[in-house]
C-alpha cells in the first residue's frame, strides 16, 4: 500500500479540498463521539470502563 | 518485545529482533502480481534500521503463527511521521493532528487470506496508535494509502451495515463509536498515480483528557 513512492502531484486547491473535507469530517465524528460518551457516562459508566469499550 | 496474540494464535515481532536469515522466504508471499514495490524482509529490516532515507521513525512488524519464527504469515509496517511531512503524500489529513502514524503496509500470506486476520492485525495497528498517542503525551491520527481493491476491506473495519462506495468522484467518509476514517480517490486528483488508489485518514477516538482536550474544535 505504500504506493506511490515519489510525492504527488497535486495542486494546491486540491490538497486544500481534501484538507478541508477531512476537517469536516474528523470534527463531525468526534461530536458524535463526545455525545456516545456522555451517554455513557449518564448511564454510570466510568472512564476506564469507557476506554474499555473503546478497544 | 515480542507482542503475543495468544487469542488469535499469532505473535508479533519488530523486524530487527527477528532473525532474517531463517525465514523460509525472502519477501512475503501477499499473492498479488500488481505490487511490484513489496518490500523483502531485508528491505523492512533495513527501513527499520534506519538505513534508508526517508523511512526515518520506521518499524516494520512480523507476524507468526504459533511462535513459529521462521515461517512469517503478516507484516504491519508503521511510520511516524509529522503532518507537514506526509500531507504531500496522504492529502486527505488534516493540520489538527500534528502526528501521524502511517499504515506503511498491511499484508497477510495468501494461504492465510480466508482467515479474520486482517481485523487482527488492523487492531494491532490500533492499539500502537493509541498507546504512542499515550507515551507521547500527544494526539495521533492513522493514515493509508490503499490500493482500490483494499478499499471494501477497509471500510468493512467500520462494521456498518451500507455497503462501501464505488465512487471515485467524491471524497467520502464513514464512522462508528470507536473510529472514523476518511477516503479520497485517486481520481480526484488532476495527474492521478497509474495505481487507482485511495488515501485514508483514520481518527481512533479516545476520552483521554490529555489527547482529546487538544483536538481543535
Amino acid at each position: 500500500m505504500d504506493l506511490p513512492e515519489e510525492p504527488l502531484q497535486m495542486t494546491r486547491k486540491e490538497q486544500e479540498h481534501a484538507m478541508k473535507f477531512a476537517q469536516r469530517s474528523v470534527e463531525k465524528g468526534r461530536k458524535e463521539f463526545e455525545k456516545y460518551v456522555q451517554s455513557l457516562k449518564k448511564q454510570g459508566y466510568s472512564d476506564d470502563e469507557i476506554e474499555v469499550m473503546l478497544d | 518485545m515480542d507482542i503475543s496474540l495468544d487469542s488469535f494464535g499469532l505473535a508479533i515481532k519488530p523486524i530487527n529482533f527477528c532473525d532474517i536469515t531463517t525465514f523460509q522466504q525472502p519477501i512475503l508471499n501477499h499473492g498479488y502480481s500488481d505490487l511490484p514495490n513489496f518490500p523483502s524482509w531485508q528491505e523492512f529490516a533495513d527501513r527499520s534500521n534506519g538505513l534508508k532515507k526517508g523511512y526515518e521513525n520506521y518499524v516494520a512488524y512480523v507476524v507468526f503463527k504459533n511462535d513459529n519464527f521462521i515461517s512469517p504469515i503478516g507484516v504491519v509496517a508503521i511510520q511516524l511521521n509529522t503532518y507537514k511531512s506526509l500531507k504531500d503524500k496522504v492529502p486527505i489529513i488534516t493540520p489538527g493532528y500534528n502526528q501521524y502514524l502511517y499504515l506503511s503496509w498491511i499484508a497477510i500470506d495468501a494461504s492465510q487470506q480466508d482467515k479474520k486476520y486482517f481485523e487482527i492485525l488492523f487492531y494491532f495497528y490500533k492499539s500502537i496508535v493509541k498507546q504512542l498517542a499515550m507515551t507521547l503525551s500527544t494526539k495521533i491520527a492513522g493514515a493509508a494509502i490503499v490500493v482500490r481493491r483494499m478499499r471494501s476491506l477497509f471500510f468493512s473495519l467500520l462494521n456498518r451495515s451500507e455497503q462501501c462506495p464505488e465512487t471515485t468522484k467524491r471524497n467520502f467518509d464513514g464512522k462508528n463509536k470507536k473510529m472514523g476514517m476518511v477516503f479520497m480517490p485517486s481520481e480526484l486528483l488532476s495527474k492521478p498515480p497509474p495505481i487507482p488508489q485511495d488515501f485514508v485518514m483514520i481518527n481512533f477516538y479516545t476520552i483521554d483528557e490529555s489527547i482529546s482536550s487538544q483536538v481543535k474544535k
